[in-house]
């Protein structure tokens, strides 16, 4: 039997029983539309995920220090930090190696914040006004900024401005012990305010400018940390939260294995130059990234198992009704001269039909249902977060692609078996069968 | 050494049943000749083996033992496939109850085993046309087989048994669901086909107003052949 005549029997067999290929259409969509669905969402959210690691927490694309600063940087931090001369080395390699991209030195201080009457606890990150917004990228306009002409200007996170009761246009002193282990303290005017969206940094955290932590460390042109935004990230500010929200959830990092070539490149790169650095990705850099891929990872996969199971019974469940109610016009093709594997490709044809209209009205409802999502502006507060964010659903095409593939691959299974066994039934009883 | 006048040749053919424990013989040794172009008749008691007779005839399914030659082939050493390609260019099918797919026109209904045969398309359909023209069905070339009296019906599964010009006819009381009128019309067609093509032709009933027009009938008791009017006509 010829292809079309095959596909032309199968579709109108399908249509036989109207009622059980709609059940099983239904629920064929129903379990794809979530399985895509959650994949967009997910997709979406390693998006968010990974250019706020990147641009909001500042991470960067890549990460330089020296060899061992992460164990041992802490305690001896003068034999830890890089020199002038290091960093023009550094700058001057990434900048042939990677043409465009931006670098940004660091320093990161700790100590106390006063207001002259009571006093807590801070971390800065020391980086360069000009270096910060940059790393911000599409963050650039949102509060936060450092500025070049307010040198002694730093930005508080809200929760701590909100300990020592600081409003924008206070002044106030930072305490902190410098490289060589004296006490050294420097004013600083609070020039905004910000909140961080994260519980854990929300009363602590601080920006000051490159300098400044430098000269409260007592570690003039040095830095504890180099940051590199490779070419192509989003560095024009966003105008809008909307448009930010866009930016983030649609703006691509390099994957993993991307930018670990791009590491083992520079790291091949200092190695050869002589230079005990340390190059890691931002995977590496941003633990809350890799648990919440990691556990959304396995979410799907325990979703995809479970919305596989019930499609799958469910065609199986139809294809072996049909099978059955059509024994005797099995028998009746077999002693036309039908081959075996006829009958087989007969049903099989007819599960695949069966699964493409299903994957379609699946994909038509996704569609649907993410416009739906997308446009009603659905917020929540993501664990760990003191800020609420946009439900965003997304569109991941391979992982989509790949639940179409194997549900197609578990039907057409499905299929086979029953119509194997009918196939290689007796044609004599096939065509007694009532 | 085969006759190659002869269609079919059977020697010592037995096929028995299994109905749980109990061992159920329904042809008990029987040696038949059917030559080419023959009209036959197989008769006889319910139970006798008529139908089990002709299954082994139209090769759907196989004997216990002895020995089936299908022009001039030892059907014992055919692979299924074999088989199946075999059924589909040498022999047609009219059933008793039709079995027409029902969501197939009348038209595709008589193309599929030129379909089967991996024939192109058009051809296919051009073929199915002129049979249902020559059984008196070129206006119903679009119904489906719901929208289609009994006799018509009937008329499309004589028009897809013999669309790809079989050399045997198999038909397994082709006239049972059928008033009389029709089942003479029926009878009356498939002759006509067997005088007009050559095709040999061989259907069980248990009417005798239609064994009194076949001019060969075999009266099937206890699963052997009682009654042979050939060799009666013969001897």
């Amino acid at each position: 039997m010829n292809a079309t005549m095959q596909l032309a029997l199968a579709w109108r067999n399908l249509w036989r029983n109207r009622r059980r290929s709609l059940v099983t259409i239904m629920s064929l969509a129903f379990g794809f539309a979530a399985v895509a669905l959650f994949a967009g969402y997910t997709s979406a959210a390693y998006l968010a995920l990974s250019n706020a690691a990147i641009h909001s927490e500042l991470i960067g694309h890549l990460t330089i220090n020296r060899n061992g600063w992460q164990t041992q940087g802490k305690l001896h931090p003068a034999k830890y930090l890089l020199n002038a001369d290091e960093i023009a080395k550094v700058r001057a390699i990434v900048a042939q190696r990677l043409p465009g991209a931006a670098l940004a030195p660091r320093i990161s201080a700790s100590g106390l914040l006063s207001n002259g009457r009571s006093s807590t606890i801070f971390i800065a990150a020391g980086i360069a006004p000009k270096d910060l917004d940059t790393l911000r990228g599409p963050f650039r306009n949102a509060p936060g900024a450092l500025s070049e002409d307010q040198p002694s200007g730093v930005t508080t996170a809200q929760g701590l401005a909100d300990v020592l009761g600081f409003k924008v246009g206070d002044s106030a002193s930072v305490l902190a012990s410098t490289i060589h282990g004296q006490a050294n303290a420097v004013d600083i005017d609070i020039t905004d305010t910000v909140n961080t969206g994260n519980s854990a940094t929300n009363d602590k955290l601080m920006f000051m400018p490159l300098a400044m932590a430098q000269n409260l460390l007592d570690a003039p042109g040095r830095a504890e940390m180099l940051t590199v935004l490779l070419p192509g990230a989003p560095v024009q500010a966003s105008r809008s939260s909307t448009e930010r929200m866009r930016d983030i959830y649609t703006t691509a990092a390099p994957g993993e294995s991307e930018s670990a070539a791009l590491r083992d490149q520079l790291q091949s790169d200092f190695n050869q130059a002589g230079l005990d650095l340390e190059v890691r990705t931002w995977q590496q850099m941003s633990t809350f990234f890799r648990q919440v891929k990691g556990m959304y990872d396995m979410i799907f996969a325990l979703m995809l198992a479970v919305v596989l199971s019930i499609v799958v019974l469910s065609i199986a469940n139809a294809m072996s009704m049909a099978v059955v109610e059509r024994t005797r016009e099995i028998g009746t093709l077999r002693a036309i001269g039908l081959r075996r594997s006829g009958v087989v490709a007969l049903f099989v044809s007819e599960a695949l039909l069966l699964v493409l209209v299903g994957i379609a009205a699946g994909l038509a409802l996704t569609a649907a249902t993410r416009y739906g999502v997308n446009a009603a502006d659905i917020r929540y507060v993501p664990p760990g977060n003191t800020s609420s964010v946009p439900v965003y659903i997304g569109f991941d095409l391979a992982r989509t692609a790949r639940a179409g593939a194997v549900l197609a691959l578990l039907s057409v299974l499905a299929a086979f078996l029953p119509a194997r066994r009918a196939a290689r039934h007796s044609i004599t009883e096939s065509l007694g069968h009532v | 050494m085969a006759n190659e006048e002869n269609l079919l040749e059977l020697r010592q053919i037995e096929r028995t049943f299994a109905l749980g424990e109990a061992r159920i013989p329904a042809l008990r040794g029987i040696d038949l000749n059917i030559r080419r172009g023959e009209f036959v008749a197989i008769w006889g008691p319910s139970g006798s083996g008529k139908s089990t007779l002709l299954n082994l005839l139209g090769l759907i399914d196989s004997a216990d033992k002895g020995s089936l030659k299908f022009d001039g082939q030892d059907v014992a050493r055919l692979s299924d496939n074999a088989l199946s390609d075999c059924r589909n260019r040498k022999i047609g099918f009219v059933f008793q109850n039709f079995n027409l797919i029902p969501v197939l026109s009348a038209l595709d209904n008589v193309s599929l085993p030129l379909q089967v045969q991996g024939r192109p398309g058009a051809e296919t359909r051009e073929l199915a046309a002129q049979w249902l023209g020559k059984v008196g069905l070129g206006n119903f070339l679009q119904h489906r087989p719901d929208r289609m009296s009994g006799g018509q019906r009937q008329r499309v599964a004589i028009a897809r048994a013999l669309a790809g010009s079989p050399r045997l006819l198999i038909a397994d009381e082709p006239t049972a669901n059928l008033d009389s009128r029709t089942s003479h019309e029926v009878i009356d067609l498939i002759e006509a086909l067997n005088q007009e093509t050559g095709v040999t032709c061989i259907f069980t009933t248990h009417d005798p107003r239609l064994l009194a027009r076949v001019p060969r009938q075999l009266k099937l008791e206890d699963g052997l052949i009682s009654n042979d009017s050939y060799q009666e006509y013969a001897q």
